[in-house]
């Protein structure tokens, strides 16, 4: 144990640790501000300072892409080239491990720890309080203008640039309840946007209610915030439950919030930058293109536009980006987190032979499972079991691939992974390709088709079994990974830091 | 401190291309007749350049106009799909 770093809980069931970091009077867990969190990553030696000048027109994607690709730090630019003054964050949730420090945990399968302490705990309320820093600048009406914040072009081919690392608070009309997820807005004038709203999304059905009432949405856009935030608001939360009790769930305390200055929305109390605005229930404005997931642009769509009536921000604001098209990104990375922690939830219930789920590629298109080598010794069929119940449960409806792996395999490492599908697979008996299955309408692989006007999927899906067969032949070793020692590994991987290796 | 008052060159730019976005939207459907299938280039509420390669129409419209004073579309066919 560190000197300074104190264990305080283990999770019962998995002999899982978690830790605290507390440092002498400096900042602890949980981050309650971006700043908190930059601080960590500064003392972790784990984010880029960028001095040098960069442009909105794709020099920090560029940079964010470079930092994706190689598990790089999280990125701080301070010389934005026509933004005097402001700093632009990105990055902060792209590397596994920074995930797992925003959570605060230590774990080999984060996944089942994740859905372990929500199966467990109960929603924590967020806490109202009468201001934070985020009311420390106020423009309101006439002095709302969007054109100030450095928002940075993903793609050459967008016509404005998106806010990427926006979260939409929204509130159903009927219940009061708060939906938070990250989402697109578009840049359409200096106190308008266009918000992607997909119907079914939550945030759809709850403007459908608004627009039934033939009301403007209310809507808040926060931009900036703690990564637990980002992590909560991105977590699959089920109609009426507000995603900022999760917040409260992996922190252990209440969120702070404060209720906007225009409506009645809370927002984190901390954000670096909160618009508030209205979504017109009935004005349609093109958005697009967008450099999409799967690395292509979508084309024009009509899109709610969204007029904005406050901007509160801190003094310094930092703006926060979060590209996506291509992956490596963040948005990806953060993606795959999530849909691994709700995919293994649902699976594990089905089939309790699942022992982990990574996302191998391209948030869940293509997705690893590992599965009990002693549980299929007993269960013939077990892998094309998991593999169509993977595809079954809700959160698996964008597989496209599916490769079962045996938990010998890490399916949170491509290597491994792909070492499994190049010698324990074998193309004209493991794979089973099922015809005429729903899939993501965005993946250019298939043409979209659009039923009645609605947007659907349309894919094949390849079930990939890559786990080790019965030997066809003895050649005089027991069949296993050709490896050093087991105990040779342990000494050496418990030491990596005396080798010079992190 | 972050600088709320001044208008950049940045910030000039941007508002150009909010205009010919606009621009786009609003004619829509003359653009659609007249430039089937190509991309255009458009500067403020004007077509600067067009054709079906997109890398020619940004060389064309390069020079005349920096980058980021141009929005470089291809444009759509049919109607804009609406999806809520």
């Amino acid at each position: 144990m560190q000197s300074g770093v104190a264990y305080v809980g283990d999770c019962p069931n998995t002999g899982l640790v978690t830790e605290v970091l507390q440092k002498g009077g400096g900042m602890a867990y949980p981050f309650r501000s971006l700043r908190d969190w930059i601080s960590f990553l500064e003392e972790k030696g784990d984010i880029a300072q960028n001095r040098e000048s960069i442009t909105v027109d794709g020099d920090m994607v560029v940079l964010s892409r470079r930092t994706a690709s190689t598990d790089g730090p999280a990125l701080l630019h301070s010389n934005i080239d026509g933004y005097p003054g402001w700093r632009a964050y990105s990055d902060g949730l792209t590397a596994r491990r920074r995930q797992l420090w925003a959570l605060n945990i230590e774990a080999s399968k984060p996944a089942e720890f994740i859905a372990q302490k929500i199966a467990k705990s109960t929603p924590v309320k967020p806490e109202t309080v009468e201001s934070g820093p985020c009311k420390e600048i106020k423009l309101l009406g006439d002095e709302v203008d969007l054109t100030k914040l450095p928002v940075s072009f993903t793609g050459e081919y967008e016509t404005t640039p998106h806010l990427t690392a926006g979260i939409s608070f929204v509130r159903d009309p009927n219940t009061g309840w708060t939906n938070a997820g990250i989402r697109r807005f578009q840049i359409m004038g200096k106190n308008l946007l266009t918000d992607l709203v997909l119907p079914f999304q939550q945030e759809g059905q709850i403007f459908s209610r608004w627009k039934e009432k033939k009301k403007p949405m209310p809507i808040a856009i926060v931009i900036g915030a703690d990564p637990i935030v980002y992590i909560a608001c991105n977590m699959p939360a089920p109609e009426q439950f507000d995603e900022m009790d999760y917040w409260g769930i992996f922190a252990g305390e209440p969120l702070k919030v404060v209720k906007c200055e225009t409506n009645n929305i809370m927002v984190p109390a901390t954000a670096e930058i909160v618009l508030e605005g209205e979504v017109d229930p009935e004005k349609r404005m093109f958005e697009g293109p967008f450099p999409e997931m799967p690395g292509y642009y979508s084309g024009f769509r009509m899109c709610p536009a969204v007029k904005i009536n406050a901007m509160t921000i801190r003094n310094d604001a930092i703006y926060a980006d979060m590209p996506m098209g291509m992956p490596p990104s963040e948005g990806h990375s953060l993606a795959a987190f999530l849909f691994e922690v709700e995919l293994f939830r649902q699976l594990k219930e089905l089939v309790p032979a699942v022992v982990d789920v990574g996302i191998v590629s391209t948030q869940s298109l293509t997705t690893a499972v590992s599965i009990s080598k002693r549980a299929k010794l007993s269960t013939p069929g077990l892998e094309t079991r998991v593999a169509l119940a993977a595809k079954s449960v809700r959160a698996g409806a964008m597989i496209k691939n599916v490769i079962i792996v045996d938990d010998d395999v890490d399916v949170h490492n491509v290597h491994e992974v792909l070492w499994a599908f190049s010698v324990r697979f074998q193309p004209a008996k493991d794979i089973t390709v099922l015809h005429d299955m729903p899939g993501v309408f965005l993946d250019p692989s298939e043409p979209w088709v659009g039923h009645g006007g609605k947007y659907s999927g349309h894919t094949s899906v390849g079930l990939y079994i890559c786990t080790e067969k019965p030997a066809p032949y003895d050649e005089g070793y027991k069949r296993g990974v050709a490896l050093p020692a087991k105990e040779t590994i342990e000494r050496i991987g418990d030491n990596w830091a005396k080798y010079g290796l992190k | 401190m972050i600088d709320l008052k001044s208008k950049t060159q940045a910030q000039e730019n941007l508002l150009r291309r909010i205009k010919s976005r606009n621009w786009l939207e609003s004619t829509l459907k003359e653009v659609q007749e007249k430039y089937a299938e190509n991309w255009i280039a458009i500067a403020g509420e004007e077509i600067v350049a067009f054709g079906t390669d997109p890398e020619e129409v940004k060389e064309k419209a390069r020079s005349q106009f920096s980058a980021s004073e141009v929005i470089l579309v291809k444009v759509p066919t049919g109607e804009i799909s609406r999806p809520a």
